[in-house]
């Protein structure tokens, strides 16, 4: 404690707490006061190669609290490249052109063109045809006529 | 970091799986569950197919002799048409036969939902989802154009 205190050590002071060291009974507190000594100038040629350990340890912490750098650039670059993703797939998924066009029937997976628009064409046909009975009563309904008018685009043109 | 980045992603993915117009309808289930079943025809054409029309987006089922599937459509229509415009709807003995739908528009596009079922020769359930760049009224006007057109040419 009172080495700590004075923040300076003697030489056979830094030989008991190399040896301390060794042991891994050190605390960081004189860990650092033996840094500080093997640091100097003046350092016994004995002492070479704890200062070379210390030194090692003293440069790869440095390594380390540098890298944190990066680091946070990485977590950046990471965030905008998602970020990246969610507008490319947003525009993928909210514009509807670049969906595919398909159709299944009864499981088996159809991509011909003519095929899909004529199946689509006759499921319109179904809806026509099966509101016929209502259609007397809705003819002034703005609103009604625009669904049926929508629906003549396709079963009233060809597809 | 990876894992920052990997949660990050799913996220993305998750949210813009859900931009999807039409998936944050109940009437997707429809879809989902009974298109690929046998007895289902299930379209959907994007706006290459629908080059020359006005829609910009349009899926349908249609199941025979599924009346398990027309009720499932029946409830989640229930759901979609809180907050939708009811135009048309056709109650027989108490069960809904046919309903068209105008939901809230969602961006740029405006979205409707047809729905009929027939009994007769079968039961037939038929579902369709449309979506459209263009308001009521100018498909109204553009459509009754067309139908001008048609019968000049008959």
């Amino acid at each position: 404690m009172k080495i700590l205190k004075r923040n300076i050590i003697s030489l056979k002071e830094a030989e008991k707490l190399i040896e301390k060291y060794y042991e891994g009974e050190t605390t960081v507190a004189e860990e650092n006061l033996l840094r500080k000594y093997l640091s100097g100038k003046n350092v016994p040629a004995q002492f070479a190669t704890e200062k070379a350990i210390l030194d090692y340890f003293a440069s790869e912490k440095e390594k380390k609290s540098v890298r944190l750098v990066p680091n946070t650039v990485k977590w950046i670059a990471s965030v905008a490249a998602a970020a990246i993703v969610v507008i490319f797939l947003s525009i993928l998924f909210n514009n509807p052109s670049s969906a595919t066009s398909y159709a299944y029937v009864d499981g088996k997976k159809i991509t011909d063109k003519n095929e899909i628009r004529a199946l689509a064409q006759i499921a319109v046909g179904n809806l026509v045809s099966g509101t016929d009975e209502v259609e007397e009563g809705l003819e002034n309904i703005q609103l009604g006529q625009t669904i049926e008018s929508q629906l003549d685009v396709f079963a009233g043109v060809e597809f | 970091m990876s894992k920052y980045l990997i949660l990050t992603l799913l996220l993305a993915v998750g949210f813009t799986a859900n931009l999807n117009a039409q998936s944050d309808l109940e009437i997707n289930k429809v879809f989902e569950q009974y298109g690929k079943q046998k007895g289902s025809v299930l379209v959907e054409m994007s706006k290459e197919l629908l080059k020359g029309y006005e829609f910009t987006y349009y899926k349908s089922i249609v199941t025979t002799n599924n009346k398990e599937a027309a009720d499932f459509a029946r409830k989640c229509l229930d759901v979609d048409q809180k907050g939708a415009k009811k135009v048309k709807q056709v109650i027989s003995n108490g069960i809904l036969s046919s309903i068209y739908l105008q939901l809230p528009q969602k961006g740029k596009y405006f979205r409707l939902v047809l729905f009929n079922e027939t009994t007769s020769p079968e039961p037939k359930m038929t579902l369709i989802y449309i979506e459209s760049e263009k308001d009521s009224e100018e498909i109204l006007q553009i459509s009754l154009k067309r139908r001008q057109e048609k019968r000049t040419i008959d």
